[in-house]
């Protein structure tokens, strides 16, 4: 208990990371919460196409005459959603290539770590295009895209952080007393290795919502379902004549990202202090 | 220790270092006063933490830079107060009057440059020499230092040598501008002990044929008793016992001396063990209001827990209320 | 115990050990680092054999070949007479159980995110060495042995101080009952007086239960307190090796003494003690001289030394790797 106390005074002196998650919660209460208590369906056509705010539609009614608010709440839980479970599992993914290029070393690592620089050299979004094009945009194959193609940085963070472990004298001694390597990589070194991927992952979920909003923008996502990138590529033929319908979804990109961003400093301070005391 | 009438290169008045932390103020360093004269050398020993190197390096104004410590007393370079200076004048004094090495020379050479431009660079800043001059001051100075081939060495870079050839160049640095005191703080603490052996004597050698004073921080009493003229022990940011090395160390009069001096000759009590101090340090936080060493003192009494002791006057200084009776 | 071929009684034994390996072969080139060149040494049980040298001696890949860390390159590592290397494949727990380590940094090598009792426990559970249920009581009966109270079992490395963290690495390697113990310049990262404390403690141990030290340092005061038998090693090869009582009456290797006289010493006459330090740095174990290793630094060199190695051999009651260790003996103990 005392190690959390320790975590959150840490955290809690980088104010900025403080607001960022104040608002990142209550963004995730909005999606939560949020169709509960504004409950508008945001795919059905309840009014006149492209009104502006009012006192029936907050946020006024998009091209197709839905309502932008109830959209910005049900974008919420999506945009949400793709980019936690994407940036878990390149974080599972990454994590998993890294420990095992790092622990085992040699070989192993020259493969899984050329294997890496492969994912890294492609540009990243352009192959999210190639893999959605390929099995289709659904919401699945949106998420999966962009977990193969978030995870090769958090695989070179793990492996660091794993090579530099793997010789310290502590993992020597359960060598010694005969502990076996996967007990040694995940009991020993994993937590020792995981603060500085758990910030990077922490980011990960800004990028992967970023990513998502670009495929959506292009018409390259689950074309069942609204998501703030969708309403941007929606509202952008009305730029001129409407602009609030792609800015309104835009501002609610902008934020979420930029709390997740100051909310991963925070994180970085808290897990990977500079003066860690010996 | 033909020098005690001379005046004095260094005096160190009352110095007192704190430094804020988030469970409160520390003192590192208390009321710690000495001096030193030309060609003499005084060690300051103590274990970990006791304030040697705080008070080393806030001897030569790099502690206020690098933290929010608070530094007072006064520190007389021949004459000059130090703490008076300005940020300028004082980079003046760390080039010309007063030279440090430090335990890790890779960590205070630069590794992106060449061993012999990093010379004569201070060279150039500090005594204005020409490119051409300051190159061949340089190359006398790395051969004066025991490098062989000084002129080749010249263009190394710092990973290039040996732990023990980079000492000899942050010495080398250390004494391009003619320092009149030289600071070493734990100077051989990473060296083998054949190393050791080579860098201690080029320092004795040093000293006597340029005449500077040289403050030796060290925690390895061997190396004291082989190089040094005076010693003061350092126990938690006070000094508790200063005297002539021979004298301290055939008959320390403090108790923590004495249980230091045992520790350190590796030698059983009748008992078949060898002699530890019991307990551990003090936790800076929650200094005795007495004698910091009473809790760990075989000779403690009543009156140790009540008032920190003062410390006696002359060559033979000891702070302590019972210390061991020492013939004069 | 039955172990056949265990002729010698020795628990543990290195025969002509060998470690070389290879460094930078981006190329295929690289270079061959000879970090160990034929070692042979034997613990008997119970006793301390302190193993001394310089920084690049090949002292740590010792300590590490004969824990069973690093594989060696060529030679074998005994147990009781039987070889490590297969044990290690057939039955790693009997090896792992007998032989352990205690480590020089006490910061680096407790894990930070694991309690005490966790670490001391690692042992106890990987070779079911007691019930779960027993294990915390356990683990406290070990701390006490170190001179540590239970109410360190649920704290966390950065609680505790330089040499408590020392104890409990000693409790670690104690937990599976081992019959030698590799301490790997176990204090020389402590204060003075702390080190007394830990030397003391391990001196206690060894009383107790019999267990048997193979102790690396570089202090050489200590490792004439503590040692009943004294291997000094240069550049990967033993160049003396005695008990450490013959070897106190004097030295004759040329680099033993070097060495020993290098050492600062309290109460030595001040002025005649640093005499002659040794010239020159060791040389890199990349390419180690030919002849002789010590050559090169040596102060009685000779032509032959240059170009023949000196074998080990039995001189004046110890053994002694120099061509010259008859008249080197008949110096130093003429006077």
């Amino acid at each position: 208990m005392s190690a959390l106390a320790e975590f959150w005074r840490r955290f809690s002196l980088n104010a900025a990371a403080v607001v960022g998650l104040v608002f990142l919660l209550l963004i995730v209460a909005a999606a939560i919460f949020g169709p509960a208590l504004y409950p508008v369906d945001p795919y059905d056509m309840i009014g006149r196409p492209s009104q502006p705010p009012s006192a029936r539609f907050p946020l006024g009614t998009d091209v197709s005459g839905r309502d932008i608010l109830a959209g910005l709440i049900g974008g919420a839980r999506v945009s949400l959603l793709i980019g936690l479970v994407a940036s878990f599992g390149a974080t599972v993914l990454g994590v998993t290539v890294g420990a095992l290029a790092g622990y085992r070393g040699g070989w192993t690592d020259a493969v899984l770590m050329r294997l890496t620089d492969f994912f890294l050299t492609i540009p990243s979004f352009v192959l999210a295009v190639v893999i959605i094009a390929i099995f289709g945009p659904s919401i699945v194959t949106v998420t999966a895209a962009i977990a193969v193609v978030s995870w090769p940085p958090v695989a070179r963070l793990a492996r660091a952080e794993f090579m530099a472990q793997r010789d310290r004298e502590y993992v020597q001694a359960c060598r010694a007393l005969g502990m076996s390597g996967l007990e040694i990589a995940t009991r020993q070194i994993m937590p020792n290795a995981l603060p500085p991927v758990i910030v990077v992952s922490s980011l990960l979920v800004a990028t992967a919502i970023l990513t998502e909003s670009g495929l959506s923008f292009l018409g390259l996502a689950d074309p069942d379902l609204i998501s703030w990138g969708y309403m941007i590529g929606v509202g952008r033929t009305v730029l001129r004549t409407a602009w609030w319908m792609p800015a309104i979804p835009g501002l609610a990109i902008l934020i979420t990202v930029l709390c997740i961003n100051l909310v991963g400093e925070g994180l970085n301070d808290a897990l990977n202090p500079r003066l860690r005391q010996r | 220790m033909t020098h005690s009438a001379a005046r004095p290169v260094l005096a160190v008045e009352d110095l007192s270092v704190t430094f804020p932390t988030s469970h409160g103020a520390v003192k590192a360093v208390s009321g710690l006063s000495f001096t030193l004269s030309a060609g003499e050398t005084l060690a300051i020993v103590g274990e970990s933490g006791c304030g040697k190197s705080t008070a080393a390096m806030s001897i030569i104004g790099l502690l206020a830079m690098r933290s929010r410590c608070h530094v007072s007393g006064r520190v007389l370079l021949e004459g000059q107060d130090l703490m008076s200076l300005s940020a300028q004048a004082m980079r003046g004094v760390r080039g010309g009057g007063i030279g440090m090495i430090f335990q890790d020379p890779m960590m205070a050479l630069n590794p992106v440059f060449t061993i012999g431009w990093q010379i004569a660079e201070s060279l150039r800043l500090h005594r204005g020499l020409s490119a051409g001059a300051a190159r061949r001051r340089a190359i006398e100075l790395l051969d004066l230092v025991g490098i062989p081939s000084p002129a080749e060495r010249y263009d190394q870079y710092p990973h290039n040598l040996s732990g023990g050839m980079r000492q000899r160049v942050m010495i080398a640095i250390a004494l391009a501008c003619e320092p009149k005191v030289l600071i070493a703080d734990e100077p051989t603490t990473a060296l083998d002990v054949t190393i050791q052996a080579q860098v201690l004597k080029l320092i004795e050698r040093l000293k006597t044929e340029l005449g500077m004073a040289v403050l030796l921080i060290t925690h390895d009493l061997g190396v004291v008793w082989e190089v040094a003229d005076r010693v003061a022990v350092m126990y938690a940011g006070r000094k508790v016992e200063e005297a002539p090395v021979t004298e301290l160390f055939q008959a320390p009069a403090h108790p923590y001396s004495q249980g230091l001096l045992r520790a350190a000759r590796w030698q059983d009590d009748a008992s078949g063990r060898l002699p530890e101090i019991g307990g551990a340090v003090p936790s800076p936080l929650r200094m005795p209001k007495g004698c910091s060493f009473a809790p760990r003192c075989h000779r403690a009494m009543a009156d140790c827990a009540l008032a920190p002791p003062g410390l006696t006057g002359g060559a033979r200084q000891v702070a302590c209320h019972h210390p061991e009776p020492v013939a004069a | 115990m039955t172990e056949q071929g265990n002729s010698s009684g020795a628990v543990l034994e290195a025969r002509n050990l060998v470690k070389e390996y290879r460094v930078g072969s981006a190329f295929g080139g690289g270079r061959t680092v000879h970090a160990l060149s034929g070692v042979d040494l034997a613990v008997n049980p119970g006793e301390t054999l302190a193993v001394v040298g310089e920084s690049g001696c090949g002292k740590s890949t010792l300590a590490r070949c004969l824990t069973g860390l690093r594989d060696p390159t060529s030679g074998h590592v005994l147990l009781d007479g039987a070889d490590a290397g297969a044990m290690l494949n057939s039955d790693a727990g009997r090896f792992r159980r007998a032989v352990q380590i205690v480590f020089q940094d006490p910061y680096a090598s407790l894990n930070p995110r694991r309690t005490i009792g966790q670490s001391i426990g690692d042992g106890l559970r990987l070779h079911r060495l007691c019930a779960r249920s027993q294990r915390r009581a356990r683990v406290g009966e070990l701390l006490s042995r170190v001179g540590l109270s239970d109410d360190y079992l649920d704290r966390y490395p950065h609680e505790l101080s330089g040499g408590q963290r020392q104890r409990v690495a000693i409790a670690r390697a104690l937990a599976v009952s081992p019959r030698l113990i590799v301490c790997d310049e176990p204090v020389s990262a402590l204060d003075v007086s702390v080190q007394a404390q830990i030397i003391n403690l391990l001196n206690d141990l060894q009383e107790q239960s019999g267990v048997a030290y193979v102790f690396i340092s570089h202090n050489l005061a200590l490792v004439r307190h503590i040692s009943d038998r004294i291997a000094v090693m240069y550049l990967g090869q033993i160049v003396e090796i005695g008990d450490a009582a013959i070897l106190g009456q004097g030295l004759v290797h040329p680099y033993s003494q070097a060495l020993f006289g290098a050492s600062p010493e309290i109460g030595r006459s001040r002025n005649t003690a640093r005499a002659k330090p040794l010239e020159g740095e060791v040389p890199s174990p990349l390419d180690p001289p030919s002849g002789c290793r010590f050559h090169t630094r040596c102060p009685f060199a000779q032509e032959r030394c240059m170009s023949e190695m000196p074998a080990l051999r039995q001189i004046a009651g110890r053994e002694v790797r120099c061509h010259r260790a008859e008249e080197l003996a008949g110096m130093q103990f003429a006077a």
